[in-house]
């Protein structure tokens, strides 16, 4: 037997937890939205950790009466999710509970701004790369074979599509890829993708939709 | 005001040397003082096709290493009073190139002729990058076939971006496209690629098109350029490109097969 299996072992395991994110201070607001939470059929959540999301909250708050409130109905507080670190260290650490991340989630007054979709003028040349790092991306002029077009969100080209396309290349499902011509080497949406060949593509050489449906590239006329 | 022009392929072979040896010549045919440079140090190849590998003492980078000045460097042709070669060197290697160099070189020969011709070496490091870099205008040397396409594009997107023009935000280089050894026979049974299917990827104006011919290796062997022999096509061909280079308006000439007589056809050509 290997020293390593009689101590203990370490791994570092991604969890999904539930999380909670009160919009008042209010502990008896905070136990009944619990309280109707397990009335709508969340009784799996009884017992289960529970993360609490303190950043809808602007006022200072009682770390003790909520995680009271929570244990009372039979949740388990786990740890703290907030983006003020240090507001909550101390309530924290006597609570016995852990701050776990920051800001998981956006401030409903915050609205993301619209990221401007990328728009290449040029035709996009063997070997040449075409990046929209947070957005879609149009390719008026056409992508050439060896070239390349990248996007987070969904691709448009006008022209030619000879190269590749990546669309949802930060692992959006929901990115299309739209072309006036196709004629793609490879085509590739969420990481999923296909080489083409010319001989077995209805739409080859036409406008096409290219989508994600149900794990599997789908190539629709347009 | 004098040009900077690079005759570049990315692909090796195409005829980028045999080009830019056709061009010069043919400037220089037409009266214009034209300097052509060989980048391609280490494998120096200009001087050959020229037919003056005999009188080669200093070269491109005994200049940039002012161990020579660029007068005694430049050699004159013999035939041609308006043509002038800068070698390269055979024992060297591309790293010899600097960046510093060249522009002073090429500023030099800018205020001195009205064009200056760079050979670029095939590939896209550092020999073709500093070819490129400070031209005014190029020629895209391309064969048809697909990967020398694919490469004069790859070539494309390089001279669109990392050109000195590029970096500094002005006008950029102005490209033509040379297509060369051409066989309109062999693109009529649709064995090569057409003209127009070179053009449709490439999108460049079309400078001429050189048809392949025997007398173009012949020529090269013998150290004449065949733009000085009036009486071959690829000779003709490249007349052409001179004057459409210089602005001239000519129909192409070589991209359809040509019908042959009566005699031809009974005799053989």
């Amino acid at each position: 037997m290997s020293r390593q299996q009689e101590s203990c072992r370490f791994s570092i395991v991604p969890f999904a937890l539930t999380v909670a994110q009160p919009g008042s201070a209010d502990p008896e607001i905070f136990a009944a939205a619990l309280n109707a939470k397990l009335k709508q059929g969340g009784s799996f959540l009884r017992h289960a950790p529970l993360v609490l999301d303190l950043d809808l909250i602007t006022k200072p708050v009682c770390i003790a009466d909520l995680t009271n409130r929570a244990s009372q109905l039979g949740f388990r507080v786990a740890g703290l999710a907030t983006s003020d670190h240090a507001a909550y260290e101390e309530q924290a650490a006597a609570n016995g509970i852990s701050i776990i991340g920051g800001a998981r989630s956006q401030k409903p007054d915050s609205v993301k701004a619209r990221t401007a979709t990328q728009i290449v003028e040029h035709t996009v040349r063997s070997g040449q790369q075409a990046y929209a790092h947070d957005g879609d991306l149009t390719a008026a002029a056409g992508v050439n074979p060896g070239g390349e077009v990248v996007a987070q969100g969904c691709i448009h080209v006008f022209g030619r599509l000879r190269g590749r396309a990546m669309a949802g290349a930060g692992g959006d499902a929901q990115a299309r890829i739209f072309c006036t011509c196709l004629e793609a080497e490879l085509v590739s949406i969420a990481g999923v993708y296909q080489v083409l060949d010319g001989d077995d593509q209805p739409c080859w050489k036409g406008p096409a939709e290219i989508r994600l449906h149900g794990g599997s590239l789908k190539i629709i006329k347009r | 005001m004098s040009e900077i022009i690079v005759v570049s392929s990315g692909k090796g072979g195409v005829g980028k040397t045999t080009t830019s040896a056709n061009i010069a010549a043919g400037l220089a045919l037409r009266g214009k003082k034209t300097a052509v440079l060989d980048f391609d140090v280490g494998l120096r190849n200009l001087d050959l096709v020229l037919g003056c590998e005999r009188r080669v003492v200093f070269d491109f980078i005994n200049v940039i290493n002012e161990e020579a000045s660029l007068n005694q460097a430049l050699i004159r042709d013999k035939r041609l009073p308006d043509l002038y070669i800068l070698p390269a060197s055979q024992t060297r290697d591309k790293d010899a190139l600097t960046e510093d160099g060249v522009e002073r070189i090429l500023e030099q020969l800018r205020s001195e002729f009205d064009y200056v011709l760079c050979d670029s070496p095939a590939g896209i490091e550092r020999g073709a990058h500093l070819a490129m870099y400070y031209a005014d205008r190029a020629i895209v040397v391309v064969n048809p076939e697909v990967s020398s396409v694919r490469d004069s594009d790859r070539v494309l997107g390089i001279l669109a971006s990392k050109s000195k023009r590029a970096e500094d935000g002005r006008e950029p280089i102005r490209e033509q496209l040379l297509v060369t050894r051409y066989e309109a026979t062999r693109v009529a049974a649709g064995e090569m690629m057409s003209v127009d299917d070179i053009s449709d990827i490439l999108g460049i104006p079309l400078l001429g098109v050189i048809p392949e011919s025997s007398g173009v290796l012949e020529a090269s062997n013998a150290g004449v350029p065949i733009v000085l022999d009036e009486n071959a096509d690829a000779g003709q061909a490249y007349r052409d490109a001179v004057a459409r280079f210089l602005g001239e308006d000519l129909e192409h000439r070589f991209i359809n097969v040509e019908k042959k007589n009566l005699l031809k056809r009974l005799f053989g050509s």
